[in-house]
């Protein structure tokens, strides 16, 4: 290979990184970017280990089966079986979930679908892990341990029904990182 | 030319033999010249400071990659989102960019350039899992590693750059191990994936190191896959063996007799010969042969088989090419009829235990264990077969390392043999001092032959 050849195709192959890299939130983007805002409720997963690394883990209450009205018929489904969960938004302001399809359902304009896998007995929807800085760390674990039940996310959902966290709300303190 | 893809070994030799040469005046100083110049023997201290050089600059630029980490990591809290991007981006760019200018474009100090391009690629994985975390986005880990390994071979067959195509046959099998072990589909695609990705790699660069990794991970990769819900199954382990087994050694007897491709060669009929070997040896077991035929066709309810059927499939004609080929091939000829030889009585011992049927009406009984006796004795055949090509082509070649693996294997069947069959503690001791009293028979006779044999030679 001639070394201008040989530049090209270094060129080229760089350009293969940074497109890999540019891939890797352009989804996310998207649904940043197109995405209906959806508050949820939510807790962590482990109330005695909050915070493993610097992120927190999520649990939703959609995520449980005994919240989504028709999960029922999923219980027998390998894991990895694609659910969407149709969301109504409560007097409360919280979105709920109303039911759940294996296909993505045409919905009114007042409900949002998000798309969920099953995974090991709940649904899991790519917005269970929160990144946190390490300085906040110890100002987050004592909010979510003062107000456990007053956590909740801001979500984007876009109409293929992928979801992007924005920030998370825990009392009156929001964290957007 | 055909010299220059000779193993730095030989040319070492060949570099001490010619000074030898010279002195004893069996060459002229001009044929002395003129064979250093075609074998590029001066260059030789050269090419191995410059290996040396290339793996102290891969060391020293990763630590201080890891410094830099360190220091950005002290500060990256309070970095804005948008700057913590442009500056890992910037930081790969700068590597390879570096890399390049030192490696091809100033050309000035080729071994410091190329490491900064594998510190580049190395960069890169680490900036797929950061942009994941400033973007909080949670998926499983081996996707990253698949990202990982598509952008180091992208730069692998850019440059023709060893050290990023093991990255990517390291990322890419660590992608399969987390894949096979989420949806159990990865071990029916790795293996075609990687050998796409791979094989015309080590084609082009010849590199020994590549060959080895990318044919186990290929091999690895058909063993991994199993019937539902029974990951790591050892009859699929076995059967994997065999497929990938007979590929790999029939297209390594192919390339040892090409020059060019003779040390690739000899690591692909080295696996190849582990693979048949061990379930030869496996099936050299009565108990081996009835679990085989025990629910058997239970294996056969997944898409696993696919590669290794292809694998298998696939070495026919290579086979083929090889009896053609096999009246030129050699002190090794004995090893390539014996693996052969040995395949097709595995083969033949495999289908039967297979084929039996596992519930059998007790007036069939008989013949249900005299299939799974038989198929014992073949697999026990098969595992001779390969011990006596060792031997014989170490005979041959007179290369010793060729013939203690020979011997050991004989050993091996006869030691598991008696303590399969007796356990009574007299025979046993006899069966242990048979084999040892053999192996130094053995060695003695066979270091005689190999002394007559290099006399005979330096006879005029």
């Amino acid at each position: 290979m001639s070394a201008r050849k040989t530049l090209y195709a270094f060129a080229g192959a760089v350009l293969v990184q940074v497109l890999i890299l540019a891939a890797v939130p352009g989804q996310k983007m998207y649904t940043l970017l197109t995405g209906r805002t959806v508050v949820l409720r939510t807790a962590p997963v482990d109330p005695y280990d909050i915070l493993s690394g610097y992120y927190v883990t999520l649990s939703y209450e959609i995520s449980r089966f005994d919240s989504v009205p028709g999960s029922v018929a999923f219980e027998g489904q390998a894991d990895g079986t694609p659910m969407y969960v149709v969301l109504r938004q409560g007097e409360d302001g919280f979105w709920q979930a109303e039911s759940v399809h294996p296909a993505r359902p045409d919905v009114a304009a007042d409900r949002v679908v998000i798309k969920g896998r099953k995974s090991y007995g709940s649904i899991v929807y790519g917005i269970e892990t929160y990144f946190i800085p390490e300085a906040a760390r110890g100002t987050i674990e004592g909010d979510l341990r003062q107000h456990a039940r007053d956590a909740r996310i801001e979500v984007k959902v876009d109409r293929f029904g992928r979801a992007a966290l924005v920030r998370l709300l825990i009392g009156d303190r929001v964290y957007d990182y | 030319m055909h010299e220059q893809r000779l193993s730095t070994g030989f040319r070492k030799k060949l570099r001490d033999e010619l000074a030898a040469w010279r002195a004893e005046g069996l060459v002229s100083p001009g044929q002395a010249d003129a064979l250093s110049g075609r074998y590029r023997l001066d260059d030789l201290a050269k090419e191995s400071s410059r290996t040396l050089l290339l793996s102290l600059y891969i060391i020293g630029a990763m630590l201080v990659a890891g410094g830099l980490v360190s220091f950005v990591a002290a500060h990256w809290d309070g970095i804005p989102a948008a700057v913590k991007v442009v500056l890992i981006v910037l930081a790969m760019l700068a590597c390879h960019a570096a890399g390049i200018y030192l490696w091809k474009i100033r050309a000035t100090r080729p071994g410091l350039g190329h490491a900064l391009v594998v510190l580049g690629t190395l960069v890169f994985g680490a900036n797929i899992g950061l942009m994941a975390q400033i973007f909080h986005i949670h998926s499983n880990y081996y996707n990253g590693f698949a990202a990982w390994a598509l952008g180091a071979l992208a730069v692998a067959y850019a440059l023709g750059s060893v050290p990023n195509a093991f990255i990517a046959v390291v990322t890419s099998f660590i992608w399969l191990c987390g894949w096979e072990d989420h949806s159990g589909w990865a071990a029916v695609y790795y293996p075609f994936l990687a050998a796409a990705a791979f094989v015309p790699f080590i084609y082009w660069k010849r590199s020994v190191l590549i060959t080895a990794l990318a044919l186990l991970a290929i091999g690895l990769g058909m063993m991994a896959g199993a019937p539902h819900g029974r990951w790591l199954e050892w009859r699929v382990i076995g059967l994997a063996a065999v497929g990938a087994g007979s590929l790999y050694a029939a297209a390594g007897l192919l390339a040892l007799g090409r020059e060019p491709l003779r040390r690739l060669g000899r690591v692909a009929v080295f696996l190849g010969a582990v693979g048949i070997g061990a379930m030869a040896y496996a099936l050299s077991f009565l108990h081996t042969a009835q679990e085989l035929r025990y629910r058997s066709w239970d294996l056969f309810d997944s898409p696993w088989l696919i590669p290794v059927a292809a694998a298998a499939v696939g070495s026919i004609p290579l086979w083929v090419l090889y009896a053609r080929a096999w009246p030129k091939a050699g002190a090794l000829r004995p090893l390539g009829s014996c693996l052969f030889s040995g395949l097709v009585l595995l083969v033949a011992g495999i289908g039967l235990a297979l084929a039996t049927p596992s519930n059998q009406p007790y007036y069939l009984r008989t013949l249900a264990e005299a299939a799974d006796i038989t198929a014992a004795i073949l697999g026990n055949a098969a595992v001779l077969a390969l011990a006596a090509g060792l031997i014989g082509s170490a005979m041959a070649a007179v290369d010793r390392r060729l013939f203690w693996p020979g011997i050991l294997l004989v050993v091996l069947l006869v030691v598991s043999r008696f303590f399969e069959y007796e356990s009574g503690l007299l025979w046993k001791a006899a069966a242990l001092l048979a084999c040892g009293v053999g192996i130094i028979l053995g060695g003695i006779r066979f270091e005689s032959y190999l002394r007559q044999r290099r006399l005979a030679d330096e006879r005029p």
